[in-house]
């Protein structure tokens, strides 16, 4: 159970593969040409676009490198592809396929990987999402979004759908709350929460709700920071993350991958001529985590969730 | 080295064609020579007896049919056909594998008439797959041709596109394996024994026929009567051919995969290739 501040705990929760399948729906009845493959991973949003397009919802069975090389040869008459199944099936097997046939080519398919950091935690290293931005980002001509609600889900659906390139939409499972609506700005992919004074949290994804917790829990303490929420991990913003950071004393990163699995080098690059009184990094570390890694376990385990982080911020705020 | 020969009388689009992939090779000191000649005379059936719908021109055609090399390393061949027939000029074959040329030693798709980059082998019948699936799902008449190593077949992404055409019914996909019986080390009878592709295909709900892959007449009639059968199901031809076709001393051997003529041996293969001394 991911940790919410009291302000979204009385909140809806919402499933983000009901948003995200939902505005796959959207862009599927009004794009006729558009197709939906998966290797066999089934969903309710997915059996409801069945419903009105049958014939443009292809169950490829469990053939991962195919499902990629036919969506390239869809895509190149013209249509707008979207790919689904586990991240870390469709991701590592087919990782050649994406980039030769997808990437190289530039085609419009949209990949929509369930799965992301420990969502499958206690399925063990096999069905872990804690490698692939790593795998990803080194691809040319990839996008990829990252979404921390349901409501940013629904919006990255629509901006890869606008992209007409390769986008990797990674899909949490979580029931979490509406962080964002209608009012929000996603438009930078990058959103802010909070003033920006002192220092910053930033992080991607789910682990957006462990910044907030731990933000909350700072603030009791008179420690001030702004959570930085990358919803567009690449190509990355960096000129609106350097202008959210401008402020800041400090930088506290948090991913859900390994090591060198996620997205913090970006970040270190990013802000490579800054100089901070610390610059923190906290992930999964350069291992495999083998057994049953449950999510809210594994967090505490390697100190990701907000109570970890808001100590280890105040350890280093008082050295 | 397998002991067989297929007779064959070699047409003078074959014999011009691979002149012209020994020449660009030797010119850029590279190429899969051998590999190329093994699928010369498919490639002259598909381009110059009239089985493939395309316009050199606009290359981009809608209604074209499509096709793939999937071994991409016999590029050569390729490049001599589209060269010829006018998709580019024949400059861009002197320079092939040079600086920032345009013709690297595998397709891609800034070559006028290339559908998509190949050269990692097994992707080729997955794209022609969804060439295939989106043209029944638009009900177009095009078709999609795809040519297969047969050591390619090795790679279990093929299985995976074989069985999804299969179960498609993707009856508008045609794959050739140009079965030259050959890796890039070895023959495969040596490793991984490819011998009964015809059944495997078939297993997987293919329509599949042999033939001499290095007969111009009997691949034209199989690929002709093709396009208007009846059949729901996507067709294979398994084209029996020989590594290094049409150079004596290069043919059936396991020693010429990357290797090239040189001193005397050049102008014993373009004598080979002039007077079909095969």
């Amino acid at each position: 159970m991911i940790e919410l501040t009291d302000q979204y705990k009385t909140r809806d929760k919402i499933d983000f593969r009901d948003a995200t399948f939902g505005a796959v729906a959207e862009v599927m009845k009004n794009d006729i040409e558009s197709v939906l493959l998966t290797n066999d991973m089934g969903a309710l949003g997915i059996d409801k676009i069945a419903e009105f397009a049958p014939e443009r919802v292809i169950n490829v069975g469990i053939t991962e490198q195919n499902m990629m090389s036919t969506a390239a040869g869809l895509a190149m008459t013209g249509r707008t592809v979207f790919v689904h199944g586990i991240i870390s099936h469709i991701i590592f097997r087919s990782l050649e396929q994406i980039k030769l046939d997808l990437c190289v080519q530039k085609l419009p398919v949209i990949i929509i990987g369930v799965g992301t950091g420990l969502t499958y935690g206690q399925d063990g290293p096999t069905h872990h999402g804690l490698e692939d931005i790593g795998a990803i980002k080194s691809l040319p001509n990839m996008t990829i979004l990252n979404p921390s609600d349901a409501y940013s889900a629904d919006y990255a659906v629509k901006q890869a759908y606008k992209n007409k390139s390769p986008c990797y939409i990674r899909m949490d499972k979580a029931l979490l709350p509406h962080l964002y609506d209608s009012n929000s700005n996603l438009s930078e992919n990058i959103i802010s929460h909070g003033e920006p004074k002192g220092g910053s949290i930033i992080t991607s994804g789910v682990t957006v709700w462990s910044a907030l917790f731990a933000q909350s829990l700072l603030c009791k303490k008179n420690i001030n920071c702004n959570v930085i929420d990358i919803l567009q991990i690449k190509p990355l913003n960096f000129s609106k993350l350097n202008s959210l950071i401008d402020h800041s004393e400090w930088i506290y990163i948090i991913e859900e991958s390994t090591h060198n699995g996620g997205f913090s080098s970006d970040i270190c690059y990013s802000l490579r001529n800054k100089s901070f009184k610390f610059f923190e990094i906290v992930n999964f570390k350069d291992q495999y985590l083998l057994g049953s890694a449950e999510r809210e376990w594994a967090w505490k385990k390697y100190k990701i969730d907000g109570k970890s982080v808001a100590d280890d911020v105040l350890s280093l705020n008082s050295r | 080295m397998e002991d067989r020969q297929i007779p064959t009388n070699i047409s003078n689009e074959s014999r011009e064609i691979r002149k012209i992939v020994l020449e660009t090779a030797l010119n850029a000191k590279k190429g899969h020579v051998p590999s190329a000649f093994s699928w010369v005379e498919i490639a002259v059936v598909l381009y110059f007896k009239g089985i493939l719908k395309f316009d050199a021109k606009n290359p981009q055609m809608e209604d074209r049919d499509r096709f793939i090399l999937s071994k991409g390393h016999g590029c050569l061949t390729l490049y001599a056909v589209l060269s010829k027939l006018g998709f580019f000029s024949r400059e861009l074959l002197d320079d092939f594998g040079g600086k920032g040329a345009v013709l690297p030693g595998h397709p891609d798709t800034e070559i006028p008439g290339v559908e998509t980059c190949t050269g990692s082998l097994g992707h080729g019948l997955g794209v022609g797959a969804g060439f295939a699936m989106s043209a029944k799902l638009k009900k177009m008449k095009w078709r999609t041709y795809v040519v297969l190593g047969d050591a390619e077949c090795h790679e279990g992404s093929i299985w995976e596109a074989a069985m999804f055409a299969g179960h498609q019914k993707l009856n508008s996909l045609v794959a050739i394996v140009d079965k030259n019986k050959l890796g890039a080390t070895d023959f495969t009878e040596n490793y991984a024994s490819v011998k009964n592709l015809a059944e495997r295909f078939r297993s997987f709900g293919w329509d599949v026929v042999e033939c001499d892959g290095h007969d111009e007449s009997k691949l034209f009639e199989l690929l002709s009567a093709h396009k208007s059968q009846k059949s729901d199901k996507p067709f294979c031809i398994i084209a029996d051919t020989i590594k290094g076709k049409g150079v004596n001393f290069m043919q059936n051997s396991k020693e010429w995969h990357t290797k090239l003529p040189k001193d005397d041996e050049i102008a014993k293969a373009f004598d080979c290739i002039k007077n079909n001394n095969d």
